[in-house]
């Protein structure tokens, strides 16, 4: 990877965006911040990144309403969606899945596993193309 | 030659004879052929005798031939009479034809109306069956209604609109039926009158055949199967113009038969469609109850989940960073995990609250707390809260203290619950307000701020435990669902109400309302448990109505204790606790004692001055110095003294308010004395009721009648034999629904007069175990299964359905048993007249070892000889209701004499 994969990390929780921020800094990640989906929106275009970390329970535009407007658009097919969220019942599960994410973890997490997990994604992704 | 003459003359006789009615028209042939060849014969004859000349055998032809003649003139007269009587036959058999096509039709039509089930269609179906049936071009139906006591019309058919809408409005009284109903122009139920707006002296004349007159109707009764009469029709205008002959009012009375029977299976189905829609409310309450519960789960999870989210995180990579980490940088971590576990804390404290005050009785200790003491100290912990998010912060209250009865604890939890969702939602610069006052029967509480408000949509919604504002995943603010709910639990708690409104440019304000309680009840005697309002209950809510009514903020209720000669409290509003344990006024003494004396009632514009008997009055109750004082009299008795003072707007009691409270005294009189009553009342039906428990349509459709006696007579004679009060409890519901499953028996099986055929025996036992699938959704416990099942059972097992005998026979079975055959003696039958009390006691005693238990029958019959009159009484009436309601028989001459 010649360029460094850019991260939007959207979370109405201040403390979560922060230390989610701080991590993914330090693992070479170029990061965005928002805090509710409409946000989330208007930083997409300029921002393209390559993973949104997503939480669900936001106000204005939920989790499951912008992953849904993410993946209608096609310039954002190749977006990695992870979500990312302390509502992680089977529905929302079910409903996160069909709005189009591509990941699933319930908070709180581990944040060296999804590091983990992003990168992986990531790596299986550039092989691909 | 003779030879085939006798046989030309005997057998067509013979073969018209053998033919028979029914083959008359090939007899006829045959008997013609054969004539036609005597003819022939005849002229044979004739010449053979002019060719002999023998005069002698000439004049014995002829006179054969005469004889001859005349027995073919009686053929061609019989077979014109055959002819007849065979177009006879054949306009019989076309009539016969005609009205079995007429009843088929009226089948066909009884079939649809079974099978509808919305009422309206129903009777409209019904009324055109009439018009197009029956015969008749105007048709009104008109259908009895609880509601109005009066028959109604109900449909229409060959009516025009416009009289449709005069009709509807109209109601007839069953006194007026009555009227009609002395018609003697009857066919067997049914029966002519004039138009009720013509001259009522010209009496009707029936005369089938005869032209109908304009002024005629006919009235044609829907009877039901218990003899009630649920309405009728109103039939004018007959298609040909004539008074109809008998044979077209039987049919049109059978027809109707069918509209009583479709009508009431509508009405009964109606009723079970509404317990269905009833059901089907209910289960969505619990469906949408569960769903809120769901929800809660959700949103608690979530509010525990986030905080919980960022300890772990941030715990996590301080563990791996700990080296490297600056001190500056540890320390941050350290204060968002320190901020989150509070806020952690915070909401299973919320969760925890909810929990203890939602289970359970409340464990909460209510005492006399000054209101304003506590929220003067509330004001002084959330000032610096105020301070600090730039929020102006206000306490409005008048009164130096407000005594209420309270939990104190929980009360300080409520304000500050409200106050810091009020907190919460105002945006810096904003204002929260708290304020507290006092009315003559509450004392209010409000919270106001200057936020963002409520959703107009929501506001009766967020007190709901299960509710959050914004369900949804899209949440603006965290943390208000479990707050107001535990509010609104609170203010339950005191019996007070909470409520939320928008205010003008924006802001909230919460409202609460808690009321004044009596400072004490005394319960003269024991209180029933379980009864709807209990009497010291009842005597609270009374007294706080007179303090409503007169705007005053004491009121208090004094009954005379007739041992000791004083008078006590027994219930007050407005006064501490202590005032009304110890208040004893002896008769003449004091306001309340001297009212009790005098009769007369009191009022003073001053206590201080106008004392006419000293009195202590620096009592801190007599915060204006006026008071009203007078007697509540029933049977010119004195049964209590009501006193009031401390007008809520702080003026003097005057003359109105006396003669209003003097107004009001008959009523609290009335209403004292009617509570007593009623109390008493409930006792006495507590036992019954707990025995009904269960009452539905199928027990309403019984009206009081023999059958009700009977069951009576059979739980006397239950009580007599000594059968525990559980078995009772099972008999009594048993007796109200065993032989529900005769309604699936063909009527002519139980009007049948003989002997039924096996197979029809076997339909009638049936119904024993139809009805308890009948009465399955009613739930009955095995007991009274049992008691159902066996009511055919014989003592010497020859009963139905298992043949158990002797006392494998439940007792309570043995009981019905008994009641049903005495109820079935003493009715009337359409085979037999009913049989007399004494005739069918013998009928019950014959029976004992065969049909009836030898232990029991003596109980039951001492129980019905004590009930002789009333069993005698009730069968002279019931005859007397049938033959008014239903002629036994159609009697033509009564059809036929003039008035």
């Amino acid at each position: 990877m010649n360029r460094m994969p850019r991260i939007l990390i959207v979370d109405d929780e201040k403390p979560i965006t922060t230390l989610l921020a701080q991590t993914f800094e330090q693992e070479g990640f170029q990061v965005s911040l928002a805090d509710n989906g409409i946000d989330c929106m208007n930083r997409m275009a300029n921002f393209r990144p390559n993973v949104v970390i997503m939480d669900i329970m936001m106000p204005k535009l939920d989790g499951v309403d912008t992953t849904r407007l993410i993946r209608r658009n096609q310039a954002y097919t190749g977006t990695l969606i992870v979500a990312l969220s302390a509502k992680a019942d089977e529905e929302t599960r079910a409903r996160m899945k069909q709005a189009g994410a591509n990941l699933f973890m319930r908070k709180p997490f581990n944040i060296a596993k999804l590091v983990e997990r992003v990168g992986k994604m990531l790596e299986t992704r550039t092989n691909a193309s | 030659m003779i030879g085939a003459i006798e046989i030309g003359r005997i057998l067509p006789l013979a073969l018209l004879d053998a033919a028979g009615p029914l083959s008359a028209p090939l007899g006829l042939t045959l008997a013609l052929a054969l004539l036609g060849g005597v003819g022939v014969g005849l002229f044979g004859l004739r010449l053979a005798v002019h060719r002999s000349n023998d005069r002698r055998r000439l004049d014995e032809a002829q006179t054969r031939q005469h004889g001859l003649e005349q027995e073919l003139q009686r053929l061609l007269e019989h077979s014109r009479q055959q002819r007849e009587s065979l177009e006879d036959e054949r306009s019989h058999a076309e009539d016969l034809r005609r009205r079995s096509r007429t009843l088929e039709r009226i089948l066909a039509v009884s079939a649809r109306m079974n099978s509808t089930h919305n009422q309206a269609e129903l009777l409209e179906q019904v009324t055109a069956a009439v018009e197009s049936i029956g015969g008749f071009r105007k048709v009104i139906l008109y259908l009895w209604s609880e509601s109005t006591q009066a028959f109604e019309a109900r449909a229409f058919a060959g009516i025009p609109e416009e009289s449709k809408a005069d009709l509807i409005g109209i109601q007839v009284s069953r006194d007026e039926y009555e009227q009609m109903n002395t018609s003697r122009e009857r066919y067997s139920s049914s029966f002519l009158v004039r138009a009720a707006d013509t001259a009522e002296d010209v009496a009707v004349q029936l005369d089938p055949g005869s032209p109908w007159d304009v002024d005629v109707l006919m009235i044609s009764p829907l009877v039901s199967r218990t003899g009630d009469l649920n309405g009728y029709f109103s039939l004018d205008d007959p298609l040909d113009g004539h008074v109809p002959d008998l044979v077209a009012i039987r049919q049109l009375e059978f027809l109707v038969q069918q509209v009583n029977t479709a009508v009431e299976s509508s009405l009964v189905y109606g009723r079970l469609a509404r317990n269905n829609a009833e059901l089907s409310d209910a289960s969505k309450k619990l469906a949408s109850l569960s769903d809120m519960k769901a929800n809660f789960v959700a949103n608690v999870s979530h509010e525990l989940r986030t905080p919980l989210t960022s300890i772990s995180a941030y715990t996590e990579l301080l563990q791996q960073n700990m080296g490297t980490m600056t001190d500056e940088a540890r320390g941050e971590f350290l204060k968002v995990i320190n901020t989150e576990s509070n806020k952690l804390t915070a909401v299973i404290n919320d969760i925890l609250d909810l929990n203890r005050i939602g289970n359970g009785p409340p464990a909460m200790v209510q005492v006399e707390t000054d209101l304003v003491q506590i929220v003067r100290h509330l004001e002084e912990s959330w000032r610096s809260r105020a301070i600090g998010s730039d929020v102006r912060f206000r306490l409005l209250t008048s009164a130096e203290k407000i005594l209420l009865p309270v939990d104190s604890l929980l009360l300080k939890q409520l304000i500050g619950h409200l106050l810091g969702n009020a907190f919460k939602f105002t945006p810096t610069g904003g204002q929260v307000t708290l304020s507290l006052q006092e009315t003559g029967t509450a004392v209010s509480l409000m919270v106001e701020d200057t936020g963002i408000g409520i959703p107009e949509d929501q506001l009766s919604e967020i007190f709901n435990e299960f509710y959050q504002v914004d369900g949804s995943a899209t949440r603006e603010h965290n943390g208000q669902g479990v707050g107001l709910a535990i509010c609104q639990d609170i203010v339950n708690h005191h019996d007070g109400r909470i409520w939320a409104e928008n205010l003008e440019p924006t802001g909230a304000r919460f409202t609460v309302l808690l009321p004044r309680r009596p400072a004490v009840l005394q319960p003269t005697e024991s209180e029933p448990t379980g009864s709807a309002l209990a009497e010291g209950e009842f005597v609270q809510r009374l007294m706080y109505w007179v303090s409503e009514s007169l705007g005053v903020q004491t009121a208090t209720l004094m009954v005379p204790d007739h041992e000791r000669d004083v008078l006590t409290i027994r219930a007050a509003i407005g006064l501490p606790e202590a005032v009304v344990q110890g208040a004893v006024v002896a008769r003449g003494a004091g306001f309340a004692g001297q009212v009790w004396a005098t009769r007369k009632t009191l009022l003073l514009a001053d206590v201080t001055r106008d004392a006419p008997v000293s009195v202590e009055v620096n009592e801190p109750r007599y915060s204006t110095p006026s008071l009203l004082c007078a007697p509540v009299l029933h049977e010119n008795r004195v049964i209590g003294v009501v006193s009031v003072n401390n007008k809520v707007d702080g003026t003097s009691l005057d003359d109105d308010d006396r003669l209003f409270l003097e107004s009001l005294s008959p009523v609290i009189a009335e209403l004292l004395d009617r509570h007593h009553r009623w109390r008493e009342m409930t006792e006495d039906l507590k036992e019954v009721r707990s025995s009904l428990r269960t009452t539905t349509a199928v027990g309403q459709l019984r009206h009081e009648s023999l059958a009700a006696l009977c069951q009576e007579i059979c739980l006397a004679a239950g009580r007599c034999a000594g059968l525990p009060e559980h078995e009772m409890v099972d008999l009594a519901f048993a007796l109200q629904f065993y032989d529900v499953g005769l309604s699936a028996v063909p009527r002519q099986y139980l009007n049948k007069a003989g002997k039924l055929s096996d197979s029809e025996r076997r339909d009638m036992q049936r119904h024993v175990s139809v009805g308890l699938d009948l009465l399955a959704p009613l739930r009955p416990s095995s007991k009274v299964r049992q008691l159902i099942l066996h009511h055919h059972e014989n003592c010497d097992g020859s009963g139905y359905p298992e043949g158990l005998g002797g006392e494998a026979i439940p007792l309570g079975s043995r009981l019905i048993r008994l009641a049903d055959t005495l109820a079935a003696l003493l009715a009337r039958r359409p085979w037999r007249q009913a049989h007399s009390l004494s005739r069918a006691l013998q009928q019950i005693e014959q029976g004992v070892g065969r049909e009836f238990c030898p232990r029991l029958t003596p109980h039951f019959l001492e129980e019905t000889r004590a009930r002789a009159t009333r069993i005698e009484e009730l069968q002279a009436r019931e005859n007397q209701s049938i033959e008014r309601v239903r002629p036994l028989a159609y009697k033509p001459k009564q059809v036929q004499a003039p008035v």
